[in-house]
């Protein structure tokens, strides 16, 4: 029976090593700062991690994102984008650049989430829910940032349809799984 | 092999997406290379080691 225990240990091992990495994100690179109150919250490059992530109450309405940034370098002929993390893929949700010859390093603005949740491809409950990893870069004739947030856009996975598919298919596919363990019948 | 291994490489790798979609979607973790891919390639090992060794059902 022990000989058994091995290969499901080092199923464990390899499962509990792959989680270490995902602990922490070095958030921001170059020197750039920013931050964003959300409903009295106040969020910055420390919210890096699942643990610590941006909450965006999507079922809430007329709630204001109000943000604030700024670049340490000469900030001429700049361009930038920001992406969500999709496995190995960035995917670009934001873009954007200019000449600034005025030479401008900081901004701020607000962004009203009804305003997201209207440009949104979907209808507001097929938003897809839980933790998203976003992605940005700055660059401009003074250098570069890089940074990484977590955002969790909060609500049960069971109220939208992909979070249902999301748990039966996870469901479905461990029972099968589990019946590849079944020995076969020999005649 | 005393198992189904084919069962177990095909459902093993589409149980590790789910539970990759199923820890995003609990905010748990978010779907980097480390849980879209890694997920998917620990269940396909771990149907085939639970395929190979087979503990259920006769003897």
């Amino acid at each position: 029976m022990t000989r058994h225990w091995k290969p499901l240990l080092f199923v464990s091992a390899f499962l509990a090593l792959m989680w270490i990495p995902a602990i922490a994100f070095a958030s921001v690179t170059g020197g750039c700062t920013g931050s964003v109150v959300i409903d009295g919250t106040t969020y910055g490059p420390a919210n890096d991690t699942a643990a610590n992530p941006i909450v965006v109450p999507i079922d809430k309405s007329g709630v204001v994102a109000a943000w604030e940034g700024s670049v340490p370098f000469a900030n001429t002929n700049h361009h930038g984008s920001l992406g969500i993390v999709v496995g190995p893929w960035n995917i670009e949700i934001a873009n954007w650049g200019g000449a600034n010859p005025e030479d401008t390093r900081s901004a701020n603005g607000n962004y009203n989430l009804d305003d997201f949740k209207a440009d949104f491809p979907v209808a507001e409950s097929l938003i897809p829910r839980g933790l998203y990893e976003l992605s940005g870069t700055h660059e401009a004739d003074g250098g570069s940032c890089t940074a990484h947030v977590m955002v969790k856009i909060e609500g049960s996975p069971l109220s939208s349809p992909i979070g249902i598919a999301t748990v039966a298919g996870t469901i479905v596919t461990g029972l099968t799984l589990l019946g590849s363990a079944f020995r076969r019948r020999t005649s | 092999m005393k198992g189904r291994p084919v069962l177990g490489i095909i459902s093993g790798l589409l149980f590790g997406f789910f539970v990759a979609l199923l820890l995003q979607q609990l905010a748990i973790a978010p779907l980097t290379t480390l849980t879209l891919i890694g997920l998917p390639i620990a269940g396909v090992v771990l149907g085939i080691v639970l395929s190979a060794w087979a503990p259920l059902g006769r003897r």
